[in-house]
């Protein structure tokens, strides 16, 4: 398991990748000396300043770089935080710390709120939401008179205090807010590198590929708003308290589109790069103070040069899963986990999956029509039929994509009709895609990692905190994926970026990922399309070793040796219609088959 | 008072469309949010602004060196910024944009000076009374207008050889190229088609509204923004009804609920619009297929 120097080594800050350590004691020895060294409150101003937006790029990353949606309303939660705090410590009880609480849970309410839509709305559409639901803030502060005071903003925000001390000079700030910060991008480093933040990365790669993984992409969605919310609400207390006045002009827009351009330039979904990010674009301006009046101009230009010539920002990211041997062993998680006992009570009796009278209309098409068949445990089943017969469809439909406009499906006696797709991926139904669907710029061993979502526990919280269970979890995460890989041969291209694999170790790495659950029932759909004879001949190797050690395999497959050779049983669809059910060599020679593929014969009088 | 909102409502729906325009064009060749498309409008405002009350150049004149000089402003922009960036991520499209909207707005601050500036009223303004509605001659000039450089934009993409060609391109480039098709030139050209509408929208309403500043494209590139995600980005009759129906729910509102949640309460039904139908009023429904 030796990893080349070149991956590990970012081409930047190849000191501190070695360790991450250094840097962060680094920052922290910066962060206490600078302001006793510099002691110019101008500078701290400035820094103290620099210090919120930081939190703020960093909190919109979440959704931004790693859930991937473009949000330009990160104003909207500056200002409810802000607004929140101020209002509570002055009309209803002084205390600091209870304000940032308070106005942390309203910002995470609205974030919740600001998350819905984006189950329905996509892309650009989503962005102009975001857009316009800060817009609707603004006017609401800007106009609700008798609670915000309007457009004259809210004046005498009083100063934390701090065990007794209220914290009246600008160094006492500097170092609370600081503090904040810190801990802030610790947090958020954290999550983007946890379960947590590996199901935000698989939705923004991939959407569908997510939830085949058994990922709610529903609720990881709406939960990414929610804590970037959190944050940003923070961010809006320490404005609110730091500079003792807000008012509605302190969270347009502009705000919003300078946290996006902060996150961008310094490179979408890297923590660092926010960081970098939102201190250079605080600083230039205050760098390029002697240009006086063309100093926008040239902020402008900056922003277009870099996006010219550095589209993935200062420092893009860069996922490279790390095995962090701690002081924690694996034992008890693996076996508390550990489904393949039941694989292996292999029992071709017993039935496994129904698919009873299932048809799915689109407007008027029958794409499957009154289909129905039974596989059991342990059996190797194939769909075979023309294009158009509705053998994808089928399978959309028995993983959870779509609901069968009629019909029902049982899987385990239990009835799993109108389950959603991730729900059936959690009880044991893994899937390939006809058209390969990896997380395409993220590495080998990550894609492998994600795909074991269902198989850990650790919440939101425990990933906060690095809690032991965590830890533990993620040693055997990373080790379980480096077995699996191995299986698939490709555990010498493990920190590859899987768009750079070949097609077939791309289709093999599909596999690799759909086995990380320890499915009952595995889908494969055209699994030797575009390989090399060798190449199927391998993998036709591999689903039988699959077969022995118990698992059931559903295949949608052209390649008829393939098909005549590892199916215990074959289903022909043509039309959306079953026309055929049986072994292999009932189906070479039925009439209906022969005439599906080559046409009816000629019948000469 | 309905109908005279409705009027309102019309003549101002009608420049947001104008604007509109240029954004589905450039979304849909390029796929780009352009938010410096505001900007093009302002400058449409400023150039105008220029040739008639600076150089004293005959109006019509002036009005036809604005056109001219906006669409080479455009695509000299999409030449220099956008096409470097073309097939970068969409989010490092959108802080070029961004990053094109600050040069030019600080072009014109520091060309012009930033306090606002009277627009010569070169059209006697003449009002009409018809019981109790009001319109003046200006607003119905504003609609006229807007209602012939739509036709003639709906003219040249749907009938001319290089409408083929741009839609072509706006459906797939690559394969446009392979058929002969110049797409570096069917871009700029689709910029300079965008900026020029931008520009007249800008000039009507400089007339309308007779004062002009450097930071006036913002708010009106939100808007028009908006109107054309109402529509269907990237469809062409969508954003101008998606134009006209933004002006008519914001003129409603103002005359009968709120002045001052106006803007509001048209975010508000766009985000609502976009709940029922994700992709826009007259957007092409996106299906994944699996």
């Amino acid at each position: 398991m030796k990893i080349p120097n070149r991956l590990l080594n970012n081409d930047y800050l190849p000191y501190f990748n070695k360790n991450p350590k250094r840097l962060f004691l680094l920052s922290l020895l910066l962060v206490v000396f600078f302001p006793i060294v510099v002691d110019n409150n101008y500078i701290l101003h400035i820094l103290i300043v620099a210090g919120i937006y930081l939190i703020l790029a960093v909190s919109l990353n979440i959704v931004t770089g790693l859930t991937g949606e473009l949000d330009l309303g990160h104003a909207a939660f500056f200002g409810i935080g802000a607004y929140t705090f101020s209002l509570f410590v002055i009309k209803v009880y002084n205390n600091f710390w209870l304000g940032l609480i308070i106005a942390a849970t309203v910002s995470l309410l609205f974030g919740i709120l600001l998350g819905i839509p984006s189950l329905r709305i996509k892309g650009d559409y989503l962005a102009i939401v975001t857009l316009g639901f800060s817009e609707i803030v603004r006017y609401v502060l800007l106009n609700w008179q008798n609670v915000t005071n309007g457009p004259m903003g809210i004046h005498k925000i009083p100063l934390p205090t701090l065990f007794g001390y209220k914290l009246d000079t600008k160094l006492a700030l500097f170092y609370l807010i600081f503090i904040i910060v810190i801990i802030t991008i610790v947090l958020i480093q954290r999550l983007s590198r946890s379960r947590f933040g590996r199901a935000l990365v698989a939705i923004r790669e991939n959407e569908i590929a997510a939830i085949a993984m058994g990922i709610n992409a529903s609720y990881y969605k709406v939960w990414s708003f929610a804590i970037s919310a959190v944050f940003a609400g923070i961010a809006g207390s320490l404005f609110a308290c730091y500079m003792s006045y807000i008012n509605p002009m302190n969270f347009t827009s502009n705000v919003s589109i300078l946290i996006l351009c902060m996150v961008v330039l310094g490179g979408q979904g890297s923590i660092l790069g926010s960081v970098l990010g939102a201190l250079v674009l605080m600083l230039l301006p205050e760098f390029l103070r002697f240009l006086s009046m063309y100093r926008m101009l040239l902020y402008g230009i900056v922003l277009i040069t870099m996006m010219i010539f550095k589209p993935n920002g200062m420092l893009p990211e860069k996922r490279i899963p790390v095995r962090r041997a701690g002081r924690y062993s694996t034992a008890g998680i693996s076996q508390s986990n550990n489904k393949d006992s039941r694989l292996l009570k292999r029992d071709d009796t017993v039935e496994l999956l129904s698919i009873i009278n299932i048809c799915k209309y689109f407007s008027g098409l029958k794409a499957v029509d009154d289909v129905s068949f039974m596989v059991n445990k342990g059996e190797t089943v194939s769909i075979i039929g023309p294009n158009g017969a509705g053998k994808t469809t089928l399978f959309n439909i028995i993983s959870g994509y779509y609901n069968p406009t009629k019909g029902k499906k049982i899987f385990n006696s239990q009835d799993i009709t109108n389950m959603p797709a991730y729900k059936v991926a959690e009880i044991g139904i893994a899937r390939t895609f006809q058209n390969i669907r990896l997380f395409s710029n993220l590495t080998v061993i990550e894609n492998v990692m994600i795909s074991f979502h269902t198989k850990l526990k650790s919440t939101v919280i425990h990933s906060l905190l690095d809690s032991p269970k965590t830890q533990k979890e993620e040693l055997w995460c990373y080790d379980a994926a480096v077995e699996l890989l191995k299986k698939v041969n490709l555990d010498n291209k493990y920190i590859e970026i899987a768009k750079n694999l070949s097609y077939g170790e791309q289709k093999r790495l599909e596999i690799a990922r759909a086995l990380a659950s320890s499915p009952e029932l595995l889908l494969l759909d055209e699994p030797t399309a575009g390989m090399t004879a060798q190449e199927a001949m391998e993998l036709v190797k591999f689903i039988n070793s699959l077969k022995s050690s118990g698992i059931t395999v559903i295949l949608i497959e052209h390649n008829m040796r393939v098909v005549m050779d590892i199916s215990d049983k074959i289903v022909v669809l043509d039309h959306g219609v079953k026309i055929a059910e049986g072994k292999a060599h009932d189906i070479q020679s039925d009439e209906r088959v022969i005439e599906a593929y080559l046409g009816r014969r000629e019948k000469h009088a | 008072m309905l109908f005279q909102q409705l009027l309102n409502g019309l003549a101002v729906g009608s420049v947001y469309a104008l604007v509109a325009l240029g954004y589905t064009l450039a979304y849909g060749i390029l796929g780009l949010i352009n938010f410096s498309h505001g900007e093009i409008y302002m400058m449409g405002a400023f150039i105008a602004f220029t040739c008639i009350a600076m150089l004293n150049l005959n109006v019509w004149l002036s009005f036809i060196i604005t056109l001219v000089l906006c669409g080479l402003l455009g695509t000299f922009v999409e030449l220099v910024a956008f096409r470097p960036v073309r097939h970068g991520a969409r989010s490092s499209q959108l802080i070029t944009a961004i990053g094109v909207s600050i040069v030019l707005q600080n072009v014109a601050m520091l060309t012009w000076g930033s306090a606002s500036k009277p627009f010569p009223q070169v059209i006697a303004t003449n009002i009409y009374k018809f019981s109790n509605v009001v319109v003046s001659n200006l607003e119905i000039y504003i609609f006229i207008i807007s209602v012939i450089l739509m036709a003639t934009l709906y003219f040249l993409i749907y009938k001319l050889r290089i409408g083929v060609a741009i839609r072509a391109t706006s459906q797939d480039s690559d394969t446009a190229s392979l058929m002969g098709i110049n797409i570096n030139r069917i871009i700029s050209i689709t910029f300079a088609v965008g900026s020029v509408l931008g520009a007249a929208a800008g000039i009507l309403m400089g007339l309308y509204y007779n004062s002009i500043v450097f930071n006036m494209g913002y708010s009106i590139g939100l808007k028009a923004f908006v109107a054309a995600i109402l529509g269907g980005i990237g469809n062409i009759p969508g954003t101008m009804l998606g134009g006209l129906i933004l002006g008519l729910v914001e003129s409603l509102v103002a005359g009968f609920i709120s002045t001052q949640y106006k803007d509001a309460l048209a975010f508000l039904i766009m985000i609502i619009v976009l709940l029922i139908k994700p992709t826009g009023i007259f957007g092409s429904k996106e299906v994944e297929k699996m």
